[in-house]
C-alpha cells in the first residue's frame, strides 16, 4: 500500500468526517472471493456511479412489486436484459435539516456526499467516489476515470471540496488518446520494457518537486492545505508514473479497442448525447477491463439537464417546469420522454460492463455501480423519493435484482450500503439528519 | 534572449496583432460607405431578392423502383452490352488485348472509342426510355402537341403541373439510366459537387421586386459566385450569407428580365444562357438556347426548373469524359446515351439534313437565399448593403 | 415599486448611492487604507497559461491547452483561481498540457529559432546549451531569476533525463515540462516585504499583479528587470511599466480574458442550437459569436478608448459571413472578418444586441426574456437575481393556450402567480425589450403570426424598443460602477468586500473623471498604492530569498 492513501487516510480522520476508514485489506478481501488471475492474484473490485438529471415520473417507473424480481413500467423497460443485475431503491428522502433546498443541487448533493449543501454553490464534503477510490484507486494508471454525456467541462460530480474537482472526459477521442494513446502498456503482452520516456518523466518530475521547498515557505498558512492537496496529486502521479515502469499485473479480459479518430459534434440532442454516452461507456469498459483505473463515474446529463430533442424549443430542464400534465396520463409525457431515454442509456452502461466477460463472469460481478438522481419528480423539485440504482454485485459482496422500499428513511442509507459493499470500514454515513448507521441489509451479502 | 526571438520566427510570421487596428482603419473608412449607400437603399422601396444554387438534378418523374415511369425496364450497363456485341470469351479477351484497355470501351469497327467516338459503335440491347407523361418545365417550340417544324422535330410533349405542354426530351434519355436517377451514380456527383465545387456556384439576383408574390417586371442578373456554401442544421444550407460576384468572369454576368406571378419567379426567354458547371466531376460550360427559368419564391429561397436547348455536340463533351471514366461504376453505356439523344433532339433543326441539332432539357434546380455582392461598382455594393436586414422595420 | 422590490434593490444594487458618493470624493487622491484582505495563492488559469506560454515562445507554437475548469468566485472564474485545488485530474491537465507544449516548443520546427544555442550532439547532454535555454525560461515562467544553485540542479535533471531517453532535445523537452507542472510555475503567492516599517508587496509580486490584470500573464523579461532592479517600487519606475504595457498589443489579451470571463463566455463551449427551427446557426456561428464580441470589446475599448458605457449602443462590429447570415445582412469581405457598421435605423446597436447575448441567454429553440434580463442584471449590473422557489409547479401555468402567441403573452400569464410575479418583475421588462431577436439572434417582427411589442423598463427608465433598453443600460449609473467593481476585484484577484467601499468609490470616481475608459480605468487600478498595498493583519508575511535578493539588488542600483 503506497504511503499516499495512508496519508490520506490519516488526514481524513484527523478532520474528523463522518466516514471512519482504515487501511483496506484489498488482497484478504478478494481472496475470499475465490476469482483470481492466472498469477493468482485477485481480480479487482471496481466501483462507478451514474448521474442523470430530473429523476424519474414515479407512475411510470417505481415498480409495483418490491423484492426480488420485480416488474418494469413503461419507463425501466429498458432494463429487462439487466434487471437481474440491478438493485432500484425508493421511497428513501433528503432532508435539509433547515438548509436551503437549492434545485437541482440539494438532492444530488445529499445522495452523493451524505450532507445536504449549505448553498447552491458549494460541496460540503467529497463524493462518495472519491471516498472508494482512496481505498481502491491508488494501484491503477488513473485513480478514477470521469466521463461525461454532456460536452460539457463542467459536469462532474467527483471531488473532494468546492475547489477541488475531477474534471471529466468529455470528448471520445481524447478518452481513447488519454487511455490507449502512445502511454498504455497492454497487460497481456508478453514483452515489456519499461519506458524510458516514463522514466525520465517520474525522475524529473521528483527533482523538480524537491526543488520546490523555498517555494512552499512562501505560502500563506490560509494556503497551506490546498497546497498539500497539490503535493497528493503529484505523489500519486508519481506513484502512477513508478507503477507503468513495472510489469502490469495481466488482465485476462483487456482488449484494445479500435482507435475512434472522428470528433463527435458538440451539442445536447437527446440522441447526440446517448451516443456520445455509448461510446465513451464502451471505451470506459474496456479502460476498466485493462486495469487502467478501478474507479468510474459516468455523467450522463446534468442536474438541470438542458438535452433537447429534435424539433422541440425547449429542453428537458424547462419542459419539467412548463410542460402541462397531461389529464389523461397524470404526468408531463414530453418530460417523461426524456427521463424514459435516461434509462435507456443506464440499460447500455450496466449492460456494458455484464456482457463484458472476465474470468468465471462479468465485469459487473466484480464491480459496483452507484446510479443517483437529482430529485424525483422534476415539476415540483421533490426531494422525496429520489431515485437510487445499484448495479453488480462487488465481487459478491451485495444481492442483485432487488427492488428496495426504503419506507421514507435517509438516502444516505445507500450511499452506506455502497460503502460497506466497497469495503470502506464505515459505521456510519451523513449528517444530521441524514446520519445513518443502518446499511441495507436486505442487499449486502 | 529566448522573450525576444520567440516573438518573431525566422519566417517573419507574428501574431495577428495589427489586425484589429487594420480593422479600425477600415471600419473609419467604412463609416463614410455605409452613410452613403444608406441613403441610396433610402429611396429605393423595391426589394432585391439573392439566391444561390444549391442543387441539380434531371427534371421528371423518378419512383422508388422506376417501374412505372420506366415499364422496360432500366438501362443494360456497358458490361452487357459489350458481352453481347462479342459473345466470346476469345472475342472479348482480344478486343481487350488488342487495345490495352480493361473497360470494354474499344469497339468500334477500327476499335474506335465507344465514348469518343459514339457514333461509330451501336448497341446491341435497347436503350429503355420513359413511358411518364409528366414534367416540369416550359413549351420551348410553342406547340401544344410536338410536331415537325421549320425549327423543331417531332416529338411528345410532357404535362406540367398547371396542364401547360413542355419540352423535356433529356428525360427521355436519362429517365431510365440508374445514373442519372435519384441516388444514382450520376446524380450523386452532382449532389456532392454543387457544394463542394466552386465552378457550381451559381448566383441570381433579382432587382426591382416591388411585390413578392406579383411583379409585373424584374429586372435579373444572373452570374457565377465565388463564395461557399455552408451546410446548415437542417440537412439543407445556410440561407442569408453574402455571396460574391465573379466579378472576374464577365462573360458569366448575364443580365435578363422577368415576372413574379403568384409567388413564382419566371426569367424570359434568354437567346442563350451559359454557366459553368460539373455535373459529373468533369468541369465543363453548359448552354442552354432559349432558356428559362421558373423559381417558387420560398421564405428561405427558391425551387424549381431551368429548361432550354442543348447543343448535341458540346452536351455530349460535357458529359462524354466522366462517361468515359465512369461508366462502369455508373453502369451506363455511352452509344446508347449518346443515339438516344440523337434521336430525341428535338430543336435547332438543320434545314440542310433535317436532324436536329439540339435537345430540349429541364432541370430541377434549388436555391437559398443569398446577400449578392458586387465589388466592382459602388452602387451594386450599395444596393446590396443599404438592403438593412435587421433595421428597425 | 413595492416593498419586496425595494428592498431587493436596496440589498442589490446600492442604487443611487454611488452617484453620491461619486460627486463627494471626486478628485480625492487614494490615501486609502490597504485592501482588507491579501489575495490568496493563486492557480494559473487556462487563458494566463497560454499566454505567458505564448509570450515566452511565440505565436508560432500550438497550445492546445484544456485546464480544469475552476469555480466562479464574486461573478469571475479568474478570482476562483485563488480557491482552486489542483486534484489529481487536474494535475493529469496540467502534465499533458506541459508535455504537450513542451514537445511543440523542441520540435525541429521551432526549436532552432527557440533555442539560444545548439547543442554539441543530439544525443548527449550539453550541459552549457541546457542552461542557456533553462536560465531564462525558468525565469519566465518562476518570475524570478533562477539562484546558481536551482540553475545548476536543473541543469542536472536534464543532463539525467538526456542520457535516460538518450536525446538531448527529448531529455531538455521532459524537464521543460516537469517545470510546467512545479508548484512555482502553477502557483502565484503574493510575497510582501517591511521597508521602514511599512509592509508592502515585494517588487517581484508586484509585477506578478501588474502582468495578471493588464496582459492576463506572467511578467516579461522586461518587467521582471524593473522589478529586479527595484525601479518598479518607485512611482516614476511603475509608471513607466504601466504605460509600456497598456501601449503594448498584449494588453488586448489581458482585456479579451477580463470580458470573456465576465461575460461567462464559457458557456459557448456547450451552447448548441437546435437545428431544426435555427438551421443557420452552426458549430461555426458559436465560435464565431464569441469572437465578435470580444473584437467589438477590444477594438472599442483598446483601438479606439472608447467610452465603456458606449458598448451598449456602438453600431460598430466585426462579421464573418457565417454571422452576416443570422444577422441578415450581405458583408463586402466574405472570406474574413470585416468590419461593418449597422445603418443608424437599425435595431441593433451595443452587446445586448450581439448574437453571443441573445444566443446565450435563450433556449435552443426559443428565446427568454427572463434569462437575457436576468443575465443584464448579474453580468453588468452586478446584481443577484434569486433562483425560482423550488416549490413552483409552473406547469400548471402553461397549458397550451393557442391565444398566448408571444413570449410576453406567455410571462404575462406566468405573472399572474405571486410567487413567480416577484422575480419575474424583476427580469422580465428588460427581456422583452430584446424579443425582436429570437433565440438564435437573429431579428423578427412577429411571433407565431402576432406583432412583437419589444416595449419594457429597467428600473424608472421605460422605453418602446430595444434602443431605449440599450440607451437605459448605458445611462444607468450603476453600469460603469459594475465594471469598476468587477475589474478592481479581477485586479485584486478576490471578491470585493464591504471594507472595500472606499477604494471602490476612489475608482469610481477615477473612472467618471476619466469618461469611463476603460484604459485609464486599468491605469488608476495599476498605479494605485491601494493595489499594491498589504493588511496590517496580513497572514504572517514571508519573504523568499530570491526576493530579497532582489529587493537589495534594486537598492544598489
Amino acid at each position: 500500500m503506497s504511503t499516499i492513501s495512508r496519508r490520506r487516510i490519516l488526514r481524513g480522520m484527523m478532520d474528523g468526517a463522518a466516514v471512519s476508514v482504515t487501511l483496506p485489506f484489498l488482497e484478504c478481501f478478494l481472496n475470499g472471493n475465490g476469482d483470481a488471475r492466472a498469477s493468482g492474484a485477485p481480480l479487482p473490485v471496481r466501483f462507478g456511479t451514474w448521474f442523470w438529471g430530473l429523476g424519474m415520473v414515479s407512475q411510470i417507473f417505481t415498480p409495483k412489486t418490491v423484492g426480488p424480481n420485480y416488474d418494469l413500467p413503461e419507463q425501466i423497460s429498458s432494463w429487462k436484459d439487466i434487471k437481474q443485475h440491478v438493485n432500484l431503491y425508493s421511497n428513501l428522502n433528503v432532508v435539509t435539516d433547515g438548509r436551503p433546498p437549492v434545485c437541482h443541487y440539494s438532492g444530488w448533493i445529499a445522495v452523493a456526499t451524505g450532507e445536504a449543501p449549505l448553498n447552491g454553490s458549494s460541496y460540503p464534503r467529497e463524493s462518495i467516489d472519491v471516498t472508494v477510490a482512496d481505498v481502491i484507486g491508488s494501484g491503477t494508471r488513473f485513480r478514477s476515470l470521469q466521463l461525461a454525456g454532456t460536452g460539457s467541462q463542467r459536469s462532474t460530480h467527483s471531488f473532494r471540496s468546492t475547489d477541488a474537482v475531477n474534471p471529466p472526459e468529455v470528448s471520445p477521442t481524447d478518452l481513447y488518446q488519454k487511455i490507449f494513446g502512445p502511454e498504455f502498456h497492454d497487460p497481456n503482452s508478453p514483452n515489456f520494457t519499461p519506458d524510458p520516456g516514463i522514466k525520465m518523466r517520474k525522475s524529473v518530475l521528483s527533482a523538480v518537486i524537491e526543488q520546490s521547498t523555498d517555494f512552499r515557505r512562501t505560502v500563506g498558512s490560509a494556503d497551506k492545505q490546498r497546497l498539500e492537496e497539490y503535493f497528493t496529486s503529484v505523489r500519486e502521479m508519481e506513484g502512477r508514473l513508478a507503477l507503468q515502469l513495472e510489469r502490469p499485473a495481466p488482465a485476462p479480459a483487456c482488449k484494445i479497442p479500435a482507435a475512434i479518430d472522428k470528433e463527435m459534434p458538440v451539442g445536447i440532442d437527446a440522441e447526440l448525447v446517448a451516443s456520445r454516452h455509448n461510446i465513451m461507456t464502451d471505451m470506459m469498459v474496456m479502460a476498466v477491463a485493462c486495469d487502467q483505473t478501478r474507479v468510474f463515474n459516468m455523467m450522463y446529463s446534468d442536474g438541470t439537464a438542458v438535452t433537447s430533442r429534435k424539433g422541440f424549443p425547449r429542453v428537458h430542464h424547462t419542459i419539467t417546469h412548463e410542460e402541462p400534465v397531461d389529464t389523461k396520463l397524470g404526468y408531463q409525457p414530453d418530460s417523461a420522454w426524456f427521463c424514459t431515454r435516461s434509462m435507456e442509456s443506464f440499460a447500455h452502461f450496466v449492460g456494458a460492463l455484464a456482457k463484458f466477460k472476465e474470468g468465471d463472469g462479468s465485469l459487473l460481478d466484480r464491480s459496483l455501480v452507484f446510479a443517483y438522481s437529482d430529485l424525483s419528480l422534476a415539476q415540483a423539485h421533490s426531494l422525496i423519493g429520489i431515485p437510487m440504482m445499484t448495479a453488480g454485485s462487488a465481487g459478491g459482496r451485495m444481492k442483485t435484482g432487488i427492488h428496495f422500499d426504503g419506507k421514507a428513511g435517509p438516502v444516505t442509507r445507500v450511499g452506506l450500503t455502497v460503502l460497506q459493499a466497497m469495503g470502506v470500514q464505515a459505521g456510519e454515513w451523513g449528517v444530521n439528519s441524514l446520519k445513518t448507521g443502518q446499511a441495507i441489509g436486505e442487499v449486502l451479502v | 534572449m529566448i522573450n525576444v526571438t520567440a516573438r518573431t520566427s525566422p519566417r517573419g510570421a507574428t501574431e495577428d496583432r495589427g489586425g484589429i487596428s487594420r480593422f479600425v482603419k477600415a471600419l473609419r473608412i467604412g463609416v463614410c460607405a455605409a452613410a452613403v449607400l444608406a441613403f441610396v437603399g433610402g429611396r429605393a422601396h423595391a426589394e432585391t431578392i439573392g439566391l444561390v444554387m444549391t442543387s441539380w438534378h434531371v427534371e421528371g418523374v423518378f419512383t422508388k423502383d422506376g417501374k412505372s415511369e420506366c415499364p422496360d425496364g432500366l438501362n443494360p450497363t456497358l458490361e452487357e452490352n459489350f458481352k453481347a456485341q462479342f459473345k466470346t470469351k476469345e472475342e472479348q479477351d482480344a478486343i481487350i488485348k488488342k487495345y490495352g484497355s480493361t473497360q470494354w470501351h474499344y469497339r468500334g469497327p477500327n476499335g474506335e472509342s465507344d465514348n469518343n467516338s459514339p457514333e461509330t459503335v451501336f448497341d446491341p440491347l435497347p436503350h429503355p426510355e420513359p413511358h411518364a407523361t409528366a414534367s416540369d418545365g416550359f413549351n420551348l417550340d410553342g406547340t401544344q402537341d410536338g410536331r415537325a417544324t421549320d425549327k423543331t422535330c417531332k416529338h411528345d410533349k410532357f404535362v406540367n403541373a398547371s396542364g401547360e405542354a413542355v419540352d423535356n426530351q433529356f428525360y427521355r434519355v436519362t429517365g431510365c439510366v440508374k445514373s442519372f436517377r435519384p441516388q444514382g451514380t450520376f446524380d450523386g456527383f452532382i449532389t456532392n459537387e454543387i457544394p463542394a465545387l466552386m465552378v457550381n456556384r451559381w448566383l441570381i439576383e433579382i432587382k426591382g421586386v416591388d411585390d413578392r408574390m406579383n411583379d409585373d417586371h424584374v429586372d435579373v442578373m444572373i452570374a457565377h459566385g465565388l463564395d461557399e456554401l455552408v451546410a446548415d442544421g437542417n440537412n439543407g444550407f445556410v440561407a442569408g450569407r453574402s455571396q460574391r460576384v465573379d466579378e472576374g468572369s464577365a462573360s458569366f454576368i448575364q443580365h435578363t428580365t422577368g415576372r413574379i406571378v403568384n409567388g413564382v419567379f419566371m426569367t424570359d426567354s434568354m437567346p442563350e444562357f451559359r454557366m459553368t458547371g460539373s455535373g459529373l466531376v468533369e468541369v465543363g460550360e453548359r448552354r442552354f438556347k432559349d432558356a428559362r427559368f421558373k423559381l417558387k419564391l420560398t421564405p428561405n429561397g427558391a425551387t424549381g426548373v431551368l429548361a432550354g436547348y442543348g447543343d448535341i455536340p458540346r452536351l455530349w463533351r460535357f458529359y462524354a469524359k466522366t462517361i468515359g471514366l465512369h461508366a462502369i461504376a455508373s453502369t451506363v453505356s455511352p452509344p446508347s446515351l449518346y443515339h438516344s439523344i440523337v434521336r430525341n433532339a428535338d430543336g435547332y433543326k438543320d434545314p440542310a439534313t433535317g436532324q436536329c441539332t439540339a435537345i430540349s432539357q429541364v432541370y430541377a434546380v434549388g436555391f437559398v437565399n443569398a446577400n449578392i455582392v458586387r465589388q466592382s461598382s459602388s452602387t451594386d455594393v450599395a444596393a446590396a448593403i443599404s438592403k438593412g436586414a435587421g433595421a428597425v422595420r | 415599486m413595492n416593498m419586496k422590490a425595494k428592498l431587493f434593490w436596496a440589498s442589490a444594487g446600492l442604487l443611487g448611492l454611488f452617484a453620491a458618493s461619486v460627486t463627494a470624493i471626486a478628485e480625492q487622491k487614494s490615501e486609502l487604507k490597504p485592501a482588507a484582505v491579501l489575495s490568496r495563492a493563486r492557480l494559473i488559469t487556462q487563458p494566463q497559461y497560454v499566454n505567458t506560454l505564448r509570450g515566452i515562445f511565440g505565436p508560432n507554437v500550438k497550445y492546445p491547452v484544456v485546464l480544469a475548469p475552476m469555480h466562479r468566485v464574486g461573478g469571475l472564474v479568474d478570482v476562483g483561481a485563488s480557491a482552486a485545488v489542483v486534484t489529481g485530474g487536474a494535475l493529469e491537465r496540467f502534465d499533458s498540457a506541459g508535455r504537450t507544449v513542451a514537445k511543440e516548443v523542441l520540435d525541429p520546427s521551432h526549436r532552432d529559432y527557440i533555442m539560444p544555442c545548439r547543442p554539441a550532439s543530439e544525443k548527449l547532454p550539453d550541459d552549457a546549451c541546457a542552461r542557456k535555454f533553462l536560465a531564462p525560461v525558468g525565469r519566465l515562467l518562476f518570475r524570478r531569476a533562477l539562484s546558481e544553485k536551482e540553475l545548476k540542479a536543473y541543469t542536472e535533471i536534464a543532463h539525467a533525463a538526456i542520457i535516460e531517453v538518450g536525446d538531448f532535445y527529448t531529455g531538455l523537452g521532459g524537464t521543460l515540462s516537469g517545470m510546467l507542472v512545479a508548484p512555482e510555475f502553477l502557483y502565484v503567492t503574493p510575497t510582501t516585504e517591511v521597508v521602514r516599517g511599512e509592509n508592502r508587496l515585494t517588487a517581484r509580486s508586484r509585477a506578478i499583479r501588474l502582468s495578471m490584470l493588464l496582459w492576463n500573464a506572467y511578467p516579461d523579461s522586461e518587467l521582471l528587470t524593473a522589478a529586479e532592479n527595484g525601479s518598479l517600487n518607485t512611482d516614476k519606475g511603475l509608471a513607466k511599466q504601466v504605460d509600456r504595457m497598456l501601449a503594448s498589443p498584449r494588453l488586448a489579451d489581458g482585456v479579451r480574458n477580463f470580458f470573456d470571463d465576465m461575460l461567462v463566455f464559457e458557456s459557448f463551449d456547450t451552447l448548441t442550437k437546435d437545428g431544426k427551427i435555427y438551421p443557420a446557426f452552426t458549430t461555426q456561428v458559436t465560435t464565431d459569436a464569441r469572437e465578435q464580441t470580444l473584437r467589438t470589446i477590444v477594438a472599442h475599448l483598446v483601438e479606439l478608448n472608447g467610452d465603456y458605457r458606449d458598448l451598449f449602443t456602438t453600431r460598430k462590429t466585426f462579421l464573418t459571413n457565417d454571422l452576416a447570415a443570422i444577422y441578415g445582412v450581405a458583408i463586402n469581405d466574405p472570406d474574413r472578418w470585416a468590419p461593418y457598421e449597422f445603418p443608424t435605423d437599425s435595431a441593433r446597436g451595443g452587446l445586448l444586441t450581439q448574437v453571443s447575448f441573445l444566443a446565450l441567454y435563450s433556449h435552443p429553440g426559443r428565446s427568454s426574456p427572463t434569462r437575457r434580463g436576468r443575465a443584464i442584471r448579474e453580468i453588468f449590473l452586478c446584481q443577484k437575481v434569486p433562483d425560482p422557489p423550488p416549490n413552483v409547479d409552473f406547469s400548471a401555468l402553461e397549458r397550451p393556450d393557442p391565444t398566448l402567441k408571444t413570449a410576453r403573452d406567455r410571462l404575462n400569464r406566468h405573472s399572474q402567480n405571486p410567487v413567480c410575479a416577484g422575480c419575474h418583475k424583476i427580469t422580465d421588462p428588460i427581456g422583452l425589450a430584446l424579443e425582436n431577436f429570437d433565440g438564435a439572434g437573429a431579428y423578427r417582427t412577429d411571433e407565431s403570426g402576432a406583432v412583437i411589442d419589444a416595449s419594457g423598463a429597467l428600473n424608472d427608465a421605460s422605453f418602446k424598443n430595444v434602443k431605449g433598453l440599450e440607451e437605459a443600460l448605458h445611462n444607468n449609473p450603476r453600469t460603469p460602477t459594475c465594471l469598476a467593481e468587477r475589474m478592481t476585484s479581477y485586479a485584486l484577484n478576490r471578491p470585493i468586500e464591504a471594507a472595500d467601499q472606499d477604494l471602490l468609490n476612489y475608482v469610481n470616481t477615477k473612472f467618471a473623471a476619466n469618461g469611463y475608459r476603460v484604459k485609464e480605468l486599468l491605469r488608476v487600478i495599476a498605479t494605485d498604492k491601494t493595489f499594491y498595498a498589504v493588511p496590517a493583519d496580513n497572514d504572517k508575511p514571508t519573504i523568499n530569498k530570491a526576493d530579497a535578493e532582489t529587493v537589495t539588488l534594486g537598492r544598489k542600483s
